[in-house]
């Protein structure tokens, strides 16, 4: 069924609100991310903000404070980025379920988000997640154009299945004016 | 550093409602919104493609949500310490940040006071903007420590 979804160029699922609606409430298997949290990754993210909090920088200190350096807590997000491409051929999975909601909207923007942090994120973790469709709103009109709120709740274990982070997330599906 | 470093750390005991974050300030250049993409390992074209991001109804390519989630959280890890805990962040984006715009974030202390389980939090109020205005408003709260040398987690 699902392969013969209609897609857009950026892989949003295209479709009607009806069909969209059967989504809310619907969850995605528990996904193991890519890879595990890494040095690199957490200091070129906390390159890109200039952070230099030294639980990011300071191996010593970070592991005498907390048993190992941390994670940039607002890199969460992007931990659950899939590779681009794995050998295989295998697409990645999409960075949210809100893009395979069949929706009219081609495009999208996300417009809020709501993270709760239970414990911290550690060099070296890796985590499974899972995701849930919590809400599509009927169409509304904004100044990028016509489109659907979908809110989703994403959920982040660490591999004793403890929860790690909880993400809330409100993204616009639309389409523009000149689609 | 060393295992002996000794850095800034704000305790809860010394904060109160009102008290002020310091801005911060970042010029946002092309390549940081290419570095934006390339730590992130979101490569959404909107914030590599600037002929996609028009198509979208924006001036230009954009910074990402997980960006701004980074420079608010550094915000919050600059006035409170190393060891500040960011239990929970909410953030609406309501306009873009584009290539030649300097993002600038401050903050206020809302609340400060204990949870059930004596912890010390304080809530705070936070805002970026650029040059043309409110671009995220954001609140977080975050949980300080009661006294120097105090674990929030214990080591596993």
């Amino acid at each position: 069924m699902e392969s013969t979804t209609q897609r857009s160029d950026v892989g949003t699922a295209l479709g009607s609100y009806e069909q969209a609606r059967e989504w809310i409430g619907r969850r995605s298997e528990l996904r193991l991310t890519d890879v595990a949290v890494d040095e690199s990754r957490c200091k070129l993210f906390a390159a890109l903000s200039e952070d230099g909090n030294p639980a990011y920088w300071d191996r010593q200190w970070a592991t005498a404070q907390f048993g190992a350096p941390l994670a940039p807590s607002g890199m969460t997000m992007s931990l659950i980025m899939s590779l681009p491409w794995k050998p295989g051929g295998a697409p990645p999975a999409p960075a949210s379920l809100a893009l395979d909601v069949p929706l009219p909207g081609q495009t999208f923007i996300n417009v809020d988000t709501d993270c709760e942090f239970l414990r911290p994120i550690h060099w070296g973790d890796h985590f499974s997640v899972y995701e849930e469709i919590v809400d599509i709103s009927p169409e509304k009109k904004t100044r990028l154009g016509r489109g659907h709120f979908v809110t989703t709740c994403m959920n982040l274990l660490d591999t004793q299945g403890r929860p790690v982070a909880r993400l809330t997330n409100v993204l616009y599906r639309y389409e523009t004016p000149a689609s | 550093m060393s295992a002996t470093a000794i850095y800034p750390q704000r305790l809860w005991s010394e904060v109160k409602v009102g008290d002020l974050l310091p801005p911060i300030e970042l010029l946002v250049e092309y390549s940081r919104i290419i570095l934006n993409a390339s730590s992130t390992w979101d490569y959404f074209p909107g914030h590599h493609n600037p002929e996609y991001a028009r198509a979208q109804g924006q001036a230009n390519i954009y910074v990402s949500t997980i960006f701004f989630h980074g420079f608010v959280d550094r915000l919050i890890t600059d006035w409170g310490g190393p060891s500040s805990f960011i239990c929970r962040r909410r953030m609406r984006m309501v306009a873009s940040v584009h290539p030649g715009d300097t993002m600038r974030a401050d903050g206020h202390v809302l609340r400060h006071y204990r949870d059930d389980s004596g912890h010390g939090l304080v809530d705070l109020e936070i805002r970026i903007d650029t040059a043309r205005g409110l671009c995220v408003p954001a609140s977080a709260t975050v949980r300080l420590p009661l006294a120097h040398g105090e674990r929030l987690f214990s080591l596993e």
